[in-house]
């Protein structure tokens, strides 16, 4: 999710609603999303191997007819938006990593990455997240916890993913490492951690909100134009519309 | 073995000795009972073994034969085809539970691990599939609903895939597998941070282009950002333990949040006796770095201090070490007494200083018996000690004075700055007439004599003021001389009242010497030129 980096809020309805017809594209991948959150909700440690295997499958569900293909899961159901923008991103990030060069085993790195990013949300309180109206200032200070909260669920898995811990810490931060979290050790964020964000503010921005409808692209593509060079890396930028555009079309 | 044994009275079939594959497949046929011991067909032997009353007796054996078709190399690919397939016949044929005892049978992870891996590139995707699931309960990670439906889901689409989406899916798939069977592994066997430590050893140059791996420094800032901890800061760490990057790291951990749990954790992991005697025995010496060593390490650091305090010929390298050893505080006694046992003198005379510096109590040295030793630093050393101790006190310096070193006499008259006790006025007064007694200290002793209150300090300061008498039989001053100046001031100061004193005194103030006067003059204030007595 992309509170800092999304434009305002309050923005008019700009696209469609939630879509009429379920799709069930993804749908195995969807439900071990959901599974894996429920589980780090619920307390117990980040199910690594299963978010691995999650990974692979988009992977390889994406290439089904030889060529990567990028077909979004589209949100049917509000209560899904968690695990669908987790799918998303990890399916962006892999197409962006792959379009960047990347050989298999570090986009399918990448999508994990992506996968991963938000995790650190289960840690907030789920009214927060369902919430219809515009976030109060506590409220999104609340919001602003989630990148750390990640990266200490997925250190504590006690398995090496450190690209995903880092991605989930840094997912928010602008290319001057200002944004959030606070960095005491001041650096620009890592090119995977820029990869990630450009896919997470674009799905973020994309999908229905309970406070706002969904963007439609020309729209955000313009927004992330803007915001190149200094919320976005502007390649990252230039690249994902590029990407996105093409598998539009 | 009994002879109930599966393995019991094992005999090959006649006929040319068979490879290693052959063999393990006909032992593991007749431990199964099965009759075709070329296993034609491995289905059935899989059922064979499924019903047997032995099939979780025999899981070496359904291990080596595994094993035996990882690493066997046949001739043509048409027989490494049949034999993989016939494995992977009978790695799906097995009863889940049956192949993960198999599995479970070899207890070298290392050993489980390469056969393992072997098969996942040999086998057929149904049979990698199996083995997964087979194999994570073997490494106590039941597999869940969720990966079972994954690796399902895998499989199918390595099967169902057209040519071109095929390749990358199996190799997709048995990749996950790969990981999966290093992930269960490591869970296994890497359980405690140190076991990080052998990590980045090694490593390839990385390729900063393709390489996504974070930087080690990236990753340990967040580790102290957030107080996460974990294997992946671990292997950060490990890769940051040396040189420039240790210097990094510490940077790091200085500007720490103070509460961080990660920091104390980096601290601990790294902090250790060893690290320090090498930081320690490098030229030059970083003391920045060996303090943030020492923080978290304490008292833990002492033995390793005072080592390389005795090892060291580097006189600021001693006295950086000094400064530190000294802040440990009274737990440090225990070392210094086990260490005083060494007998040579710079290990003492090392010894004593830090005793001295960290005002540790003395009770249980005997310093006294340092004090008579035969090389004057280890005496110097005992004696500052002495000086500090108030019972102590006057005894040593009255021995002080007697002592002929230069560097000795030095300290006891700047402890004598504190009092001179009156023990030790007819030594010093005796002292300062005498011939060896180097004569840059006389003016400071005439100056400690002149603040005593003893008569017989008195008598050795008058001395040095009264020229005896006229002709006439009137008393007189003596020559000017810087110490005959110097008592004068002492007699202004504390006799001024006394008889042979104010003739003197009144004998000074009539004095055409400006100097001779301004002595006479000295009021009885504590003096303030006592740190411009030569004594530093």
């Amino acid at each position: 999710m992309t509170e800092s980096n999304s434009p305002n809020d309050a923005a008019p309805a700009l696209s469609a609603p939630l879509d009429a017809e379920p799709d069930l594209r993804y749908s195995e991948e969807v439900d071990a999303i959901t599974w894996l959150l429920d589980e780090v909700r619920s307390g117990r440690a980040l199910p690594v191997v299963e978010a691995e295997a999650v990974a692979h499958s988009i992977f390889v569900s994406m290439r089904s007819n030889g060529q990567t293909t990028l077909r979004l899961r589209s949100l049917a159901d509000m209560r899904e938006y968690g695990s669908v923008h987790a799918l998303n991103v990890a399916m962006l990030s892999m197409g962006l990593a792959e379009q960047l060069g990347f050989d298999h085993s570090a986009v399918r790195e990448i999508g994990l990455a992506g996968l991963l990013s938000d995790i650190g949300m289960v840690r907030l309180p789920v009214d927060l997240i369902a919430k219809s109206e515009q976030l109060e200032p506590a409220e999104r200070e609340l919001i602003k916890t989630h990148p750390a909260e990640g990266a200490r669920i997925i250190v504590d898995a006690q398995t090496a993913l450190p690209l995903a811990a880092v991605v989930a810490f840094e997912h928010h931060l602008r290319m001057d490492g200002t944004g959030y979290p606070e960095l005491r050790y001041p650096r620009v964020p890592h090119r995977i951690s820029r990869l990630v964000q450009i896919c997470d503010t674009y799905h973020a921005l994309r999908s229905p909100r309970p406070f706002r409808q969904a963007w439609p692209n020309d729209v955000i593509f313009s927004f992330l134009q803007q915001r190149a060079g200094s919320d976005f890396d502007p390649d990252m930028a230039t690249r994902l519309i590029a990407l996105v555009a093409m598998h539009e079309h | 073995m009994d002879d109930q044994h599966p393995d019991f009275g094992l005999t090959l079939r006649s006929g040319p000795p068979p490879t290693p594959a052959t063999g393990a497949w006909a032992n593991l046929a007749h431990v199964a009972r099965h009759p075709d011991d070329t296993v034609a067909n491995a289905d059935e032997l899989a059922r064979a073994i499924n019903s047997s009353a032995h099939a979780y007796q025999i899981g070496h054996r359904i291990y080596a034969v595994i094993k035996h078709a990882v690493e066997e190399s046949p001739a043509t690919a048409d027989l490494a085809h049949r034999e993989h397939d016939r494995a992977s016949r009978l790695i799906v044929g097995l009863k889940p539970d049956v192949l993960t005892t198999a599995i479970a049978s070899q207890p070298d992870f290392g050993d489980r691990m390469r056969t393992l891996s072997g098969a996942v590139n040999i086998v057929t995707p149904a049979a990698v599939r199996a083995l997964a699931l087979a194999a994570a309960p073997a490494y106590q990670q039941p597999a869940s609903a969720v990966l079972t439906g994954l690796l399902r889901k895998l499989e199918m689409e390595v099967a169902t895939f057209n040519d071109a989406a095929r390749t990358q899916a199996d190799t997709a798939f048995r990749n996950l597998v790969h990981q999966l069977i290093r992930a269960w592994s490591s869970a296994n066997v890497e359980t405690t941070a140190s076991a990080y430590d052998h990590m980045f050893q090694d490593q390839d140059e990385l390729d900063p282009d393709t390489d996504v791996t974070p930087e080690p420094e990236r990753v340990v800032s967040l580790a102290l950002e957030t107080g996460a901890v974990g294997s992946v800061l671990w292997t950060a760490v490990a890769a940051l333990s040396e040189g420039e990057d240790l210097r990094r790291l510490i940077g790091m951990l200085k500007d720490a949040p103070k509460d961080s749990r990660a920091a104390e954790m980096i601290a601990q992991q790294f902090a250790n006796p060893q690290r320090l005697t090498q930081l320690l025995r490098e030229d030059p010496v970083d003391f920045e770095v060996v303090d943030a060593l020492l923080q978290p390490m304490k008292l833990a650091a002492g033995e390793t201090l005072l080592n390389e305090l005795i090892r060291s010929n580097q006189r600021a390298v001693r006295r950086g070490i000094i400064e530190r050893v000294a802040t440990l505080g009274p737990g440090l006694e225990p070392m210094i007494i086990e260490r005083l046992k060494d007998e040579r003198w710079f290990v003492l005379r090392n010894m004593l200083h830090v005793m001295n510096e960290s005002g540790s109590p003395t009770t249980r040295v005997p310093v006294a018996e340092y004090q008579t030793h035969a090389d004057p630093r280890v005496r110097r050393e005992a004696m500052q000690l002495q000086f500090k101790d108030p019972i102590a006190r006057d005894r040593a310096l009255a021995t002080a004075f007697k002592e002929s070193d230069p560097a000795l006499l030095r300290v006891a008259l700047k402890a004598a700055r504190g009092g001179l006790p009156d023990a030790a006025v007819p030594i010093l007064a005796k002292r300062i007439l005498e011939s060896d007694f180097p004569p840059e200290f006389r003016i400071p002793a005439i100056q400690l004599l002149g603040r005593s209150k003893s008569l017989l300090a008195l008598d050795s300061v008058l001395k040095y003021v009264s020229g005896g008498t006229t002709m006439l039989g009137k008393p007189k001053l003596a020559a000017k001389t810087p110490e005959m100046v110097a008592a004068l001031k002492g007699l202004s100061r504390t006799w001024s009242n006394e008889r042979r004193a104010k003739v003197l005194l009144e004998l000074a103030l009539a004095s055409n010497d400006p100097n001779i006067v301004a002595a006479a003059q000295a009021t009885s204030e504590p003096s303030k030129d006592v740190d411009d007595d030569g004594i530093e």
